[in-house]
């Protein structure tokens, strides 16, 4: 069972687009996405290209300033939003959708250095939330800081 | 479909407030309790054309950008759209044709098979690139044309304007699809057509003038020439390519002879008018086949199947010629111009 | 040559009609064109036959960039012939962007998700919807009718121009239906103001004017309250409308902000011109109303947001704080556009109004 964060729980969810009509059905998306959860200190480029989810790598929090553009919550908010997902199977509710978290929060959640590169957040946003969307799929393990066990989540919607 | 009856009104809702606001609106209805319902196609556009919302008068008096069956406004500016009339614009089967539109998209740079469209012999190839240049082109100069008759349609035959920004998106892939197939295996952008056809077309004063020039003349002979290419393509990509783009006109050519037909059918003192329209247009495209001699030629070579039998594609091509003619009365005949059969300029057919 | 000359001297030579079949001499093949896995998109095409836009266009004729000239192709007065009267860097990308996420409002919406509503809900949504219908379509007409003026040449801005009037089609009907597919109809007619903050995008006498007041400022706007959409809707329908249209929105104003920067980069000497038109367009971001600063112009847009955004009649005061937030995001947003295109000095030249909701620069 994948633990989040991992590439192996990217890894998960790329394949489950990769093989998805509905997320071709979106449109093609071309762009290279961060994630940043800074309190864990890991970082991951989730790269999109066409109508696939092409990589998924671990990477320094140096070389976000590479990505298109980067998504930032705390390790909390991040797993909040993904048992949303878990728990709304897909269609994470009003305040967990990556568009709001962008709004709600006290940062927004897509940064960037480059204005025009950010606004991919905003071009292909449907293509991203159906990816993360994904982790209703994905049975999910939850890293506690500093204990590399992981602890089963508690939102999944099959128990 | 279905839909259901109004039903009164909503509550009334005081106005009063200690912020500042207006709420007026609240209490300003058009057709309390009108519910469109999806059909087996979604909900369509011709789906929620119920109750007042599907009235289509026959002149739309107001010239703002109100949206049709809502509540006016006294005093709001006008917008300048001069095309009022339902005469000079619709025919009912707009809402279906906008909404087949949308659900046939399709998309040249990944829907067309292009590693299937293998480079043809050299003279083939040239003249593909050729024939798809004036295509190209001449898709490109009816984006202009549709793009300066969308904004002059009235907001109150929104439908018809709805249709032609799917034209207009249609005319842009047309327009692209052909200047990539021309260049993919290596060939140049050819001459350009002598454009009388064209200019005459960009030139028209007047929607009515348009629309016989593009929706009936221009999508009927050019779907001609695109059905002869599927018959002589020779990959899946070439094949695909002149269908989908045949597809589309299809629609203009529905669009187009439906809404003639119901001109004529509530002005029938436009008639000769409407011949004048098309004897011009008869005469430009058949200078633009006199003078055309590059497109001419490159329809000869591929019909003949290169170019030692390009002799035997001008004979093809003459009898190609006459097939289109017949469609294009056809068409006028369905567009309630049989007559035309026996008054169409004859070097037409030459 | 890539068709033999002898062949072609055999063939005029022959009885028959005459032909010609000079336009094959001299022609030679270069290189296929590989489709990626993107398809074969313009930019593949272009680069590999080295076909750029002219700076400036010397084609007076109906013939796209690269097409050959006849000698007695008739003359075509055409208005926009400098690069820089249209052009964006990224209208090639977009336009096949466009074409790529196409979606339909009959089928990709989740109709079957909408719920009846209190009266009031209701009746904002409907009066948002109204006012939306006008504004979409309005948008769609205007860049349209530039079209015809922009030269052939310079084809990429036109067919990304045509997106855009299918997009606005889109969502004009979308809101349409909206309006009419959960009981309460279209309601009333935007105010006058209103109207007139849309005549002046029509009225605009230069493409830079119209697309500074089009595609940055006031389609700027209309993409802050869109992406606001999931705080607004009130089923998964209405929440996907918004996602969907404020994706269509973000390509508009790209190329917007895109269009600006050309201009800041290539002609810097209009940059004292583009902040008069921005001096004209930034009073449309606000309103002034009962004692406070709203970020819209219009009461039809405004006062229903209000509503959804409090949860009712009886919930103003909630959605008045909600709006406040919007018109923060929607000023910064604009200014982070600017700078973007060049213009980070508008945050000093910036009308009054919106000057309290600018947040402060970061170091």
């Amino acid at each position: 069972m994948p633990v989040f964060p991992s590439v192996e729980w990217f890894e998960a969810l790329r394949n489950l687009v990769n093989n998805d009509p509905a997320y071709v059905h979106l449109g093609t998306c071309d762009a290279e996405v961060g994630v940043h959860i800074p309190d864990l200190r890991k970082c991951y480029l989730i790269t999109f290209e066409v109508f696939e989810c092409t990589g998924v790598r671990e990477i320094t929090p140096q070389e976000l300033a590479h990505a298109d553009f980067w998504l930032e919550m705390d390790y909390a908010r991040w797993r909040e939003m993904i048992e949303n997902i878990r728990v709304t199977i897909g269609h994470p509710d009003s305040r967990h959708s990556l568009n709001t978290l962008n709004y709600a929060l006290a940062q927004p959640l897509a940064r960037g250095a480059d204005g025009l590169k950010l606004d991919l957040f905003y071009r292909f946003n449907q293509s991203f939330q159906h990816f993360f969307n994904s982790a209703a799929k994905v049975e999910t393990s939850f890293a506690e800081k500093g204990n590399a066990t992981g602890e089963r989540s508690t939102a999944n919607p099959n128990r | 479909m279905t839909a259901e009856q109004p039903q009164g009104r909503p509550a009334r809702f005081s106005t009063e407030n200690d912020l500042g606001l207006d709420l007026t609106w609240m209490n300003v209805v058009s057709q309390w309790g009108t519910r469109a319902r999806p059909t087996d196609k979604g909900l369509t556009l011709g789906a929620i054309n119920i109750g007042v919302y599907g009235e289509i008068p026959e002149v739309y008096e107001n010239d703002s950008e109100m949206a049709r069956g809502s509540i006016p406004r006294p005093g709001a500016i006008g917008f300048g759209n001069p095309v009022r009339e339902k005469a000079e614009v619709w025919t009912d089967t707009v809402p279906e044709l906008y909404e087949e539109s949308i659900r046939r998209r399709w998309r040249p740079s990944l829907d067309i098979p292009w590693e299937s469209i293998a480079p043809l012999a050299p003279d083939l190839e040239l003249a593909t690139a050729q024939f798809a240049t004036v295509l190209s082109e001449n898709a490109l100069v009816c984006l202009d044309v549709i793009a300066r008759w969308l904004r002059e349609i009235s907001y109150g035959f929104h439908e018809v304007k709805l249709l032609m920004a799917a034209q207009e998106f249609e005319a842009g892939r047309h327009f692209e699809a052909f200047r990539k197939r021309a260049v993919i295996n290596g060939g140049r952008l050819g001459f350009e057509s002598s454009g009388k056809f064209l200019r005459l077309l960009s030139d028209a004063k007047s929607f009515n003038e348009t629309s016989i020039l593009l929706h009936v003349m221009y999508a009927s002979f050019t779907r001609s020439w695109f059905s002869a290419a599927v018959k002589f393509s020779r990959s899946e990509g070439d094949r695909k390519l002149y269908t989908a783009c045949a597809a589309d006109l299809d629609r203009w050519l529905a669009y187009g002879t439906g809404r003639l037909r119901g001109m004529l059918e509530k002005k029938p003192e436009r008639r000769e008018q409407v011949h004048s329209y098309l004897l011009r247009g008869e005469i430009a495209l058949t200078e633009d086949w006199r003078r055309d001699t590059p497109f001419r030629e490159a329809l000869a070579i591929l019909l003949g199947g290169g170019l030692p039998g390009v002799r035997d594609g001008l004979k093809r091509l003459g009898e190609l010629r006459a097939l289109r003619v017949d469609d294009y009365l056809a068409q006028l005949e369905l567009a309630g111009v049989p007559e035309r059969r026996t008054r169409v300029f004859p070097a037409l057919r030459m | 040559m890539a068709v033999d000359k002898n062949t072609l001297e055999m063939l005029r030579s022959e009885t028959g009609p005459g032909l010609d079949l000079s336009w094959l001499e001299g022609a030679e093949l270069a290189d296929r064109v590989t489709p990626s896995k993107r398809g074969l998109i313009l930019s593949d095409i272009a680069t590999a036959r080295a076909d750029t836009a002219p700076e400036h266009s010397e084609n007076l004729s109906l013939r796209p960039r690269g097409t050959r000239q006849i000698l007695n192709a008739t003359r075509v007065a055409m208005r926009l012939r400098d690069k820089a009267d249209t052009w964006a860097g990224n209208c090639a990308l977009l336009y096949e962007e466009a074409l790529a996420r196409q979606w339909s409002s009959a089928t990709d919406i989740p109709w079957e998700t909408l719920k009846p509503l209190p009266d009031d809900l209701e009746l904002a949504m409907c009066q948002l919807c109204t006012h939306l219908c006008e504004v979409e379509f309005t948008a769609a007409d205007v860049p349209g009718q530039w079209i015809p003026a922009i030269s052939p040449d310079h084809f990429e801005v036109k067919l990304f121009l045509a997106t855009q009037a299918m997009d606005e089609a889109r969502h004009l009907e979308v809101f349409r239906k909206r309006a009419l597919a959960n009981g309460g109809g279209l309601m009333r007619q935007s105010a006058d103001s209103a109207a007139s903050a849309l005549r002046s995008i029509m009225d605009a006498s230069d493409f830079t004017e119209m697309s500074v007041i089009t595609h940055v400022v006031g389609e700027g706007q209309v993409l802050t309250m869109f992406r606001m959409g999931e705080f607004v809707g009130l089923s998964e329908a209405e929440k996907k409308i918004f996602r969907l249209v404020a994706q269509d929105e973000s390509r508009h104003v790209a190329f917007g902000v895109m269009h600006l920067k050309y201009i800041a980069e290539h002609q810097p000497w209009r940059r004292e011109e583009i902040h008069s038109y921005l001096d004209r367009a930034e009073p449309s971001l606000v309103m002034h109303k009962g004692g406070r600063i709203f970020g819209t112009a219009f009461t039809e847009r405004l006062e229903p947001l209000i509503m959804l955004l409090g949860g009712g009649r009886d919930r103003l005061d909630g959605g008045m704080a909600s709006i406040d937030e919007i018109t923060r995001r929607m000023v910064n947003e604009y200014m982070q556009r600017l700078s973007v295109a060049g213009f980070g000095d508008r945050r000093g030249r910036c009308i009054p109004a919106i000057e309290p909701y600018l947040d402060p620069v970061r170091n």
